[in-house]
Parts: structure tokens; C-alpha cells; sequence
């Protein structure tokens, strides 16, 4: 009990292993999926900041150029003669798309620098971008004095771009400082732009070299707990099937105690019965054997005293001693004694075969594969059989010329005896039965067919028979291994066949078909090691 | 072999060789029958008067056993020995309770053993033979079926005497069921509960108890010594024993020495106890108003050498103490 306990815990830690196990090995590639995950999502960002930062730069140059026209447009007004009235309109058209591509480009910049800054949304040709802020620390060092600048002075030319409604009445003050931030700061935006560009990259290079790392880790890791995994369970499927083996081989000791069990009570019953008698026999030989020597002693007495020549004594004695040996002779003590002892002898007579078929039966003290007869074996299975078959069961006898087959008899029998149990079994309930013993030869094999006229196996069952556990006796009664463990006897030990047939009602035949010519394994060499020179 | 004894004893075995030494053994005193099978036996019972049948337990077609439960139908005054072998246990179990069976033999046998037994059974059978009518007159009623002169038997017990319960004394160590078994028998009877011997012994000097119904520990000598000395000194008391397992050689034990009345194996079902516990009462009515039907009884008086043998200084301890009580409670 406490046994099975421990093994149930075994069992039970060995699944809480292979749930540890599992996982751990879920967990390591789902953090994989995320880690891949959470990166695409970065670096979408990231392009998404290049292009925010692309598109700033682009801007900002529309911007430049637009400022500068504007500038040069005013200026070239300024001393056009205002009759030239063609050329002035011109001009102005080009002081107004020039201005008004100005504006519309620095409020795109603005938006851009504001997105890298906070994030937000910017709007370009039409279309909505969500621009995360920037904040990997390295990334944004590159714009971090880009973005100082723009905060500081972006009055000058936001104002300038939003308060100006007339390009031609715009505040020549405020155009030169705009100009003057836009020359002195052009450089550094655009440099900014592109080293926050360069940066960007060399982040994502970077970021994509440590998610093939950590992929890489991952693969390795996972590689290693599965192998775990694998060796534990095949150490522990292992130590199952030896579980497994082990409860085997204790029901085949059982089955094998079991027909042991059942050949001792075959014997004890059939000895029991010699014994008995012979005993009781013998008391009574003994008893008579007091009046023989009673008469013995009075006859001598008689013959001494005649010797003597002491008549009055022999005349005295004669009635008594002639009254002792009538009475031996009347009750036939001499006849029974006789009988006594020959039945004795018979009786010790049929307790020697038994020793003798014990020995034929289980064949102990020879080797286990000889030449033998299957006949013979037949006949000292009934014996061993004998005190179940006695009482309801007819045996028939039908044996044919078989030749010695080589075999392990006393395996053999243990098969008969199964056979011949279940047989005597089957015929139980009708109360009587006959069992039948035919041995033939068919082609290259000897047969032993065992028939009995039971109450046969049902159809639905007659394909589990062999197998191991299988038993339709009541718990306790059988293992249910016999018939399997004789089915390995003839097939695996004897390279034969056994099949049944089976009629409901009608009875069961089991028929063992066992080759002739079996193998018998010879030695060839003398010795068993190299032969050593003797000195 | 004829002998001018008026005894006749039957036996039976399937072995010429066992019959040849047991006529042997008891030509000289006995008239002696032989059978090889259960049929021819039956026969010879139904011809003659037996006094005593000695039957082998395995024998091909009818067992022992059944052989003894049809003679006992056709002449309930034959002392039934069965002789049994190794393997035979199943089939004693059953032939317990269909009560056919005054002492089973074990074989081998030792022949003082098996003498003493039968002498005694056949003074038994001479003694109970008086009550019973002779062979002429059941074979003169011929056409009467074994079957009932069984009912006939059973008939002869009294009807219960007016509002009069009678003792039922259950011993039972476990309280738990004691108190079960209390709350189901005792409207029915008048039970008196017993929770270890000592109990069981109280009871007993008190109260007239007709049946004792006892879950002993038997394996424990005390219980077999006890019961022992109740049959000694109370063999009107019939008794049944309710037990953990089937154990055969208990069951051996518990005919040769008390002569017990049936053999439950707990659980049982109620009902099967409550008809067991009616016939044991109609037993011992039985036994109140004709002692000689009571083998135990009968076996007590005319064999006292016999009953003797088996007891133990235990049981003569406890007969002591059984004596010594009803002497002052005047029981």
C-alpha cells in the first residue's frame, strides 16, 4: 500500500514536472512573438519619424527658397517704374506664390518640429500622420538644439507668415530677421535633419542586431528545455514501463505460483487417499499381528510342554491354545492380513507413481528442453488433473503414433494442465462432461487437440482469451494469465501455433500445433572458456 | 465376514481399496455396507436400517456431502461422517449449513480416532433410534417422500406458547451492529445483548436463552472454548454463528465441537438471518420437548468419552464458571 502511495506521488511529480516544463517552453516562445512584436512596432515608429524628419527638411528648404523669392520679388518691385504696369503684375503674381508657398511651408515645418517634439499629427498633400515624440535619448540629442532654435525664434517667422495679409505691405524689419534666422540657422537644420536621419538608422540597425540576438537566445533556450524536456520524460517512461515490467512479472510469478498452488492440491488429494488407507491398513496388521503372535506363543508353549513330556500341561493347553488358532482361522485374520499387505503395497505402489509423475510433470532435475513424448505428458497431466476432472469429467483418450518431439515438457504440460482446468471448468455447470485427448500428425507438426463438451466460449469474448488479464472467474479465482502465458509458451518457446474453436453450448477445442523437427541446440565447442593446457 | 452384531454401517468412497481396509477396521463389531458411489448408497439406505453412514467428501457424481442430505431425509435416525480430504473445503462449507453432518474426518486418519467416532456415533444412532419408527413401518407407508418426512420434522415443533417470547442472545463485539441487529430482532424476540464473553456468560446464568447468535472472534480460542462449554452445559441452546470470512476449517471446527446450527458470512441479508433465527427457534423447542433429536444432546449422554476428548482446560474453565452460575441462579 504504501508503496503504491509513493509511486502515485511519483507520478504525480513527475506530471507537475512536465507541466514546469511545458511551460517554460510556451512562455519562451511567446516571449519571443512579443519581443518580435513590441521591435516591428518601434521601428514602424521610427520610420515613421524619418519620414516626419525627411519631410521637415524638405520643408524647411521650400520655406528658405520662398522667403528669399519673396525678398528679391519686394525688392525688385521696389524699383520697377510704376509705369511698367505688365511688368509689375507679374512680379507681384510672383511676390504672391512665393509668399504664400512660404507660409504654407513653415507651418508644415513647424507642425513636423512640433510632432518630433510632443508627437501629434501632421498633414501632408492631404493625408493624416501620427508622428510618435521622439525619445530615445541619442535620437533625440540630434535635434534636441534644432528644436531649441525653432522654439526661441519661431515668432519671427510664424508672425511673419500669419499677420502678413498683403505680401507687398510686408514689415521689411521683420523680413530681415526672419532672413537672418533662416541663413544663419539653414545649415544647422538641415545637418540636424540629417544626422537625426543617420541616427535613426543606426538605432533600428542596432535595435534589429539585438532582436536577432535575443531571438537567437530564445531558440537556444527553447532548444535546451525541450531537450530537458525530452530526457526527463524518457527517463520517467522508462522507470514506468520497469514499473510496468516489474507488476508483470509479479502476476506471471503469481500465474506461475498459481498452477504451482494447483498442481501441490492434485498431488496432496491424491496421495491422500494411499495414505489413508495404508495407514489403517497397516494398524490393522498390527492388531492381528498381536493375536498371530498370541497364538504363536500358545502353540509353542504347547510344543514345549510335549517336548517336556509334561501331558497334564499339553492336555490343559491344547483347548486354548486350538481355541486361538480357530479363532484366527474363523474371522480369515491370515486372508486379511494377506490383502492388508498386498493392498498396502498398492497403495505405496501408487504413491511412488505419483512421486515418479511429479517428477514427469514438472521435470525439475532435468534440462529444460529434451526429447520427449507428448502422450506421455498428456497422461501425467491427468494425473496432476485428476482430483478436478474426477468428479464430472469423462476423459477420453484418442492418442496417435507421435514421434519424440523436442521440447520443454515441462512447460508443455503447465499448458495441458491450463488447458484441462479450464476444460473441467467449462463442463461445471452441466455437471458432467468429457474431455477428450487426441494427438495427430498433419504435415510437419504434432497435434494435441483438447475438446471438452462445456458450455463453449461466447463469440464476442473467444478473441480476448489469449490475451493477458483476461478472465471471465470471479475475482481472485484467476489471473487471466494462463491462457496468455501459454499462448507465449507454444509460440515464443516452441515456435508453435495454438488456436481454438468454440461452439456456445457444444463445447471448446483447443487445438497446439507444435513443429517436429524443433532445433536442438548443441554445443560445439568442448570447453566453455579457451581450453587452458593443463599441467 | 458375517458377524452376529445387529449394528449396520454404510460406507462409502469411490476407492475399493478404502473400503476394504475400513470393513477391516469394523467388521468384527459392525455389520458392515459398502457403495462406490452415492447411488448405490442411497439404495442401501433405503433397504436397511443404517445405523451409521461413513462417506467419502469426492467421489464422481453425487459429493459426500449430497449423499448425506438424501439419507438424512430417508432416515433421519443414521448418524451422517463425512471423511474429507485436502481441496474439499468449498464443499464443507456448504454441507454445514444444510446441517447434514454429525463430524467431519479429515484424511489422512488416525484409526483410534475414526473408531472412537463411530462408535459413538452409532450409540447415538441406537439411542436416537427410538424415536423415530422403524424402517418396516416407513417402508410399509412406502410412496412417503424423503422430502417430507423432512417437513414432517419440522412440524413437530410446538406452535410459540402464548405471548411468551423466547430468548435470543446476540453476542457481538463491534456495539455498533450489536445495536443494529437489537433494533431488528428485538420486537420479534426477546433478545438479550452481549458485548463480550463476560456478557455473553451473564446472560446465559440469567436468562433462558434458546438461541445464541454470535459473531465471537472464533479464531481467538477463547470464543471456540466458550461455545464449547455453552453447548456442554446448555445443549438445549441452538447455535449461529454470523462470520467475517469463509473459512472452512473453522466451519470443521464449529460442527465437531458445538455443533453449530448454521454458518452466516457477514454481510448477510436480513431476512436470510430472520428465517435462519425462526428454524433455530423451532429447533430448540424442538429440543425442549424431545431431547433426543438433539444429537449434541443425545451425544453428551450416551458418549460422554467422546465430548470429553475434545475439551480443553479452557472449556472446563468456562463450564466451571457456566455451573457454578446456574447453581445460584438456579437455572
Amino acid at each position: 500500500m504504501a508503496e503504491n502511495k509513493t509511486k502515485e506521488q511519483q507520478a504525480g511529480f513527475r506530471f507537475v514536472e512536465l507541466i514546469v516544463f511545458g511551460t517554460i517552453f510556451l512562455a519562451l516562445v511567446a516571449s519571443v512573438f512579443v519581443l518580435n512584436i513590441i521591435i516591428s512596432r518601434d521601428s514602424q515608429r521610427d520610420s515613421e519619424q524619418v519620414f516626419c524628419a525627411t519631410k521637415q527638411s524638405e520643408y524647411w528648404q521650400r520655406a528658405y527658397r520662398n522667403l528669399i523669392r519673396t525678398q528679391e520679388r519686394l525688392a525688385e518691385l521696389s524699383i520697377i517704374d510704376s509705369i511698367q504696369v505688365e511688368q509689375i503684375a507679374e512680379k507681384s503674381a510672383q511676390l504672391d506664390t512665393a509668399f504664400f508657398n512660404y507660409k504654407k511651408a513653415i507651418s508644415i515645418f513647424d507642425s513636423t518640429i512640433a510632432a518630433l517634439n510632443k508627437g501629434g499629427v501632421i498633414m501632408l498633400e492631404g493625408s493624416e500622420f501620427e508622428i510618435a515624440p521622439v525619445t530615445n535619448p541619442r535620437a533625440r540629442a540630434t535635434i534636441e538644439k534644432e528644436i531649441q532654435k525653432w522654439t526661441e525664434s519661431r515668432g519671427v517667422l510664424i508672425d511673419l507668415a500669419e499677420k502678413t495679409q498683403n505680401p507687398r505691405q510686408i514689415d521689411p524689419t521683420q523680413l530681415e530677421k526672419a532672413i537672418d534666422f533662416a541663413i544663419q540657422n539653414d545649415e544647422l537644420i538641415l545637418a540636424s535633419n540629417r544626422d537625426f536621419i543617420v541616427r535613426l538608422g543606426e538605432l533600428s540597425t542596432e535595435k534589429i542586431k539585438n532582436l536577432q540576438f535575443a531571438q537567437v537566445a530564445a531558440l537556444v533556450v527553447s532548444i535546451l528545455v525541450f531537450i530537458g524536456m525530452a530526457v526527463r520524460l524518457t527517463i520517467s517512461l522508462r522507470k514506468q514501463a520497469k514499473i510496468i515490467q516489474e507488476s508483470q512479472g509479479q502476476l506471471i510469478q503469481n500465474e506461475k505460483m498459481a498452477s504451482l498452488g494447483q498442481m501441490v492440491a492434485g498431488l496432496a488429494h491424491e496421495m491422500n487417499t494411499p495414505l489413508g488407507f495404508v495407514r489403517n491398513n497397516i494398524e490393522i496388521i498390527r492388531e492381528n499381528d498381536r493375536e498371530f503372535q498370541d497364538a504363536v506363543v500358545a502353540s509353542a508353549t504347547v510344543l514345549k510342554s510335549l517336548v517336556a513330556g509334561n501331558y497334564s500341561e499339553v492336555e490343559r493347553q491344547i483347548p486354548q491354545t486350538l481355541e486361538k488358532l480357530k479363532s484366527i482361522e474363523k474371522i480369515g485374520l491370515v486372508d486379511e492380513n494377506a490383502m492388508m499387505i498386498t493392498n498396502s503395497l498398492e497403495g505405496l505402489d501408487r504413491i511412488q507413481e505419483l512421486i515418479v509423475n511429479l517428477r514427469n510433470f514438472s521435470r525439475l532435475d532435468q534440462t529444460a528442453t529434451q526429447l520427449a513424448n507428448l502422450n506421455q505428458c498428456l497422461d501425467s497431466t491427468l494425473v496432476i488433473a485428476n482430483h478436478i476432472l474426477k468428479r464430472h469429467m469423462t476423459v477420453v483418450k484418442d492418442y496417435g503414433k507421435i514421434p519424440d518431439i523436442v521440447c520443454a515438457p515441462a512447460q508443455l504440460n503447465q499448458v495441458f494442465l491450463n488447458i484441462i482446468t479450464n476444460a473441467a471448468h467449462a463442463c461445471e455447470e452441466k455437471g458432467e462432461g468429457t474431455l477428450r485427448l487426441k494427438t495427430f500428425v498433419e504435415k510437419n507438426e504434432a497435434v494435441v487437440q483438447i475438446s471438452d463438451n462445456g458450455k463453449g466460449i461466447p463469440q464476442e469474448v473467444i478473441n480476448k482469451i489469449f490475451d493477458p488479464f483476461f478472465t471471465t472467474k470471479p475475482v481472485g479465482k484467476g489471473t487471466g494469465l494462463g491462457l496468455s502465458i501459454s499462448k507465449k509458451i507454444i509460440e515464443e518457446g516452441h515456435n508453435g501455433r495454438i488456436t481454438v474453436k468454440s461452439k456456445v453450448g457444444h463445447g471448446t477445442d483447443f487445438f497446439i500445433y507444435l513443429p517436429m523437427q524443433g532445433k536442438q541446440e548443441k554445443a560445439d565447442k568442448v570447453f566453455s572458456e579457451s581450453a587452458p593446457a593443463l599441467n | 465376514m458375517a458377524t452376529e452384531s445387529n449394528i449396520n454401517i454404510l460406507l462409502v468412497d469411490d476407492e475399493p481399496l478404502v473400503l476394504q481396509s475400513l470393513s477391516a477396521t469394523f467388521r468384527r463389531q459392525y455389520n458392515i455396507f459398502t457403495a462406490t458411489n452415492g447411488k448405490d448408497a442411497i439404495e442401501i439406505v433405503r433397504q436397511n436400517h443404517i445405523h451409521v453412514v461413513l462417506s467419502d467428501q469426492r467421489m464422481p457424481g453425487m459429493l459426500g456431502h449430497e449423499v448425506l442430505r438424501v439419507i438424512k431425509t430417508i432416515s433421519p435416525s443414521t448418524i451422517r461422517i463425512l471423511l474429507t480430504g485436502y481441496s474439499d473445503l468449498d464443499a464443507i462449507m456448504n454441507s454445514v449449513n444444510s446441517g447434514e453432518v454429525f463430524r467431519f474426518l479429515t484424511k489422512p486418519w488416525k484409526i483410534d480416532q475414526l473408531r472412537d467416532t463411530v462408535g459413538a456415533a452409532v450409540d447415538i444412532a441406537q439411542k436416537v433410534g427410538q424415536l423415530y419408527p422403524s424402517k418396516a413401518d416407513i417402508m410399509r407407508t412406502s410412496g412417503a417422500e424423503p422430502a417430507e418426512i423432512v417437513e414432517q420434522e419440522e412440524e413437530v415443533a410446538p406452535p410459540v406458547a402464548g405471548n411468551q417470547k423466547e430468548g435470543l442472545l446476540i453476542v457481538e463485539f463491534n456495539k455498533e451492529q450489536l445495536n443494529t441487529m437489537m433494533q431488528v430482532f428485538g420486537k420479534k424476540y426477546q433478545t438479550y445483548p452481549a458485548s463480550s464473553i463476560t456478557e455473553a456468560f451473564d446472560q446465559l446464568s440469567k436468562h433462558e436463552v434458546y438461541v445464541m447468535l454470535t459473531d465471537l472472534n472464533l479464531n481467538s480460542e477463547d470464543g471456540i472454548d466458550f461455545l464449547h462449554a455453552v453447548k456442554q452445559e446448555y445443549p438445549n441452546i441452538v447455535i449461529i454463528l454470523l462470520t467475517q470470512v469463509r473459512d472452512a476449517l473453522l466451519a470443521i471446527k464449529s460442527i465437531n465441537e458445538f455443533q453449530v446450527y448454521r454458518y452466516h458470512v457477514k454481510p448477510c441479508a436480513v431476512e436470510d438471518l430472520d428465517k435462519t433465527i425462526q428454524s433455530a427457534m423451532n429447533r430448540a423447542r424442538t429440543y425442549r420437548t424431545q431431547p433426543l433429536k438433539n444429537v449434541a444432546y443425545v451425544a453428551k449422554e450416551v458418549a460422554p468419552q467422546l465430548v470429553e476428548k475434545e475439551v480443553s482446560e479452557k472449556t472446563n474453565w468456562w463450564r466451571d464458571k457456566l455451573r457454578s452460575a446456574k447453581k445460584l441462579f438456579g437455572g
